[in-house]
């Protein structure tokens, strides 16, 4: 099928990788992205990931948020609960997509509100956060530090940048008042139901989960189990880094844990 | 989508469809308006920086122009061609996929390319090729110094040491200006001296100077118009260094404008919204000119333009 939109709105832009004929398996992954240049940086290991998914027989939606990437509208009226609502309706069209069962990679931000989305949604079978980001207020503090940082390293070649910098900007991106608030009080952790029966972390150069919310997880009568990978973290961030670097090794943990759900 | 645009995904060429972009399309479409063919910049999407080829597909949709943002073979969503091409053949290849796509699909006659680096690269090499594209957008393309712009680049650089507080090494061992100095020199040996082939300027696939100055005269001949908008620290660094570099080209083929502040990317919102009324004002004839402002003394406000070499002056 490859590109689309969809949505109650036709309003999010998604990219479905069909799967191979004779392997579909009617279950399909949806795959939520990072935030901001994370999302440039994960794109090429995002598709890797579908092409080896695909070949497994399962189909792979990936999208873009209200605000971002191809989708309709722009970051200054987003909201992390709109972008819960669009995995939400990612994992609608997956089903529309005759997908009986669905699974959610997220990564980074793309990692909690796939968490989110998932207990929403209700009928989630899988559930693989990569890096996860479960404290919005906490990333909110390094996505503003980093930008600091980024703008005074970025500001030594051209001063003017230090006089042209606004409270919107944030590492190139028109960050409102309303969308980093929304992003302030996001919280993955205060979850009142299993997001799904299985829920698998993947840790790749980056801190794991609080322990008190895996056992969370596990009160709530999710099986989850925790695994570091060996490939760095996303060089996250800062505009300039290396957009062609796939995470070989998440690819290969990722893609290990659908073949053993779906029975590969 | 917005009142002034509605978007489809598309995916082209038709034969064997490889190629995935959006296809922007006007509510109120100007009549007879070339259609407005965005350039990857680099390995990025077709979003472009910090998306800034999604806002400026919108707006332009908004005054009447279409457009088509794609990934070209092996880059965002489209798939790498296999047919063992080289990235050259292949680019352009990519970018007469997308003009007959938009040619067939929305009976487009004229084409203007829009392209940020190596996308601005493309832009001229594609349009040298198709008497269609009738203008171009290059965003830090032609990238060329001189020995005065060079000059400007180690002052830059020694007054950033100075600034940073390293000023002992400058005095105590007494080589970072000589080193500079040596850096001027052999960069213009090496200039010189460079065969006529295409070269690669850093990772940039650019062709020397002077067969640049044969492209853009050509593309003048053919009544081509080209907006140079230039961003700071990447070597464009005083007024007048455009004609400079391109003494001999038509007044009218050209606008040059260097944005005040702006990284290559276009990282501060006031930038990205500088540049889009930049292109805004030149895509639109009846426009306002943008301001001339003098480059010692930018703009109070944010998102100041420099307008450089508005219109270079012709040679008698």
């Amino acid at each position: 099928m490859g590109p689309l939109f969809f949505g109650a709105r036709s309003h999010l832009y998604g990219h479905w990788h069909d799967p191979h004929d004779e392997q579909w398996r009617r279950a399909a992954v949806v795959m939520c992205s990072p935030f901001g240049h994370d999302r440039d940086y994960a794109l090429r290991t995002y598709r890797v990931l579908a092409a080896r998914l695909t070949r497994q027989g399962l189909g792979v939606l990936r999208f873009d948020y209200s605000g971002t990437g191809d989708s309709a509208g722009d970051l200054a009226d987003a909201t992390i609960e709109q972008w819960i609502e669009d995995t939400v309706e990612a994992v609608v069209k997956a089903r529309t997509l005759d997908a009986r069962s669905v699974a959610i990679v997220g990564c980074g931000l793309g990692a909690g509100i796939a968490l989110r989305a998932a207990e929403r949604a209700g009928n989630v079978a899988y559930l693989i956060m990569w890096n996860p980001v479960l404290d919005g207020r906490r990333y909110l503090g390094d996505l503003v530090a980093g930008h600091q940082q980024w703008l005074e390293e970025a500001s030594r070649g051209i001063p003017l940048m230090r006089r042209l910098a606004g409270a919107e900007d944030m590492l190139g991106w028109r960050a409102t008042g309303s969308w980093r608030g929304s992003l302030e009080t996001f919280s993955a952790t205060t979850i009142e139901k299993a997001p799904a029966p299985e829920v698998r972390f993947i840790y790749a150069g980056s801190p794991a989960a609080d322990p008190a919310f895996v056992d969370r997880l596990k009160a709530l009568g999710a099986h989850v189990e925790e695994r570091t990978s060996s490939d760095e973290a996303l060089p996250t961030m800062a505009p300039g880094q290396n957009l062609g670097m796939v995470q070989s090794k998440v690819v290969a943990d990722i893609d290990q844990l659908l073949r053993a759900k779906y029975d590969v | 989508m917005s009142d002034e645009a509605r978007e489809r995904a598309v995916m082209f060429p038709e034969a064997a469809p490889s190629l995935v972009g959006i296809h922007t399309r006007a509510i109120r479409l100007r009549t007879q308006s070339p259609a407005i063919v965005l350039l990857n910049a680099g390995l990025l999407p077709r979003t472009g920086p910090n998306r800034l080829y999604v806002t400026l597909a919108r707006e332009m949709a908004a005054i009447g122009f279409d457009s088509l943002r794609f990934d070209g073979s092996g880059i965002g969503d489209s798939t790498p061609r296999s047919s063992g091409e080289s990235y050259r053949q292949s680019a352009l290849r990519d970018v007469a996929d997308a003009l007959a796509f938009l040619a067939k699909e929305g009976g487009y006659t004229s084409f203007i390319l829009v392209g940020l680096c190596s996308g601005a690269d493309l832009a001229v090499r594609a349009a040298l090729a198709d008497e269609r594209i009738v203008g171009l957008v290059l965003l830090d393309g032609l990238p060329y110094s001189n020995v005065r712009s060079r000059v400007n680049d180690e002052l830059l650089r020694v007054a950033r040491a100075m600034a940073d507080g390293r000023w002992r090494k400058l005095v105590l061992r007494g080589g970072v200006i000589r080193k500079a100095l040596g850096r001027v020199v052999t960069t213009n040996a090496k200039k010189t001296a460079r065969p006529s082939a295409m070269v690669v300027e850093g990772r940039r696939d650019v062709p020397p100077l002077d067969e640049a100055r044969a492209t853009l005269a050509a593309l003048a001949r053919r009544k081509v118009t080209i907006l140079a908008v230039f961003t700071e620290g990447r070597g464009y660094n005083y007024p007048g260094q455009f004609s400079d570099l391109f003494p001999h080209l038509d007044r009218d083929a050209v606008s040059v404008i260097q944005i005040a502040g702006a990284d290559h990317t276009f990282s501060l919102c006031a930038t990205q919204d500088s540049v889009i009324a930049v292109v805004r004002n030149w895509i639109m004839p009846t426009s306002q000119p943008a301001r001339v402002l003098d480059m010692r003394k930018p703009d109070a406000g944010r998102g100041s333009s420099r307008v450089d070499d508005l219109r270079l002056r012709s040679k008698a």
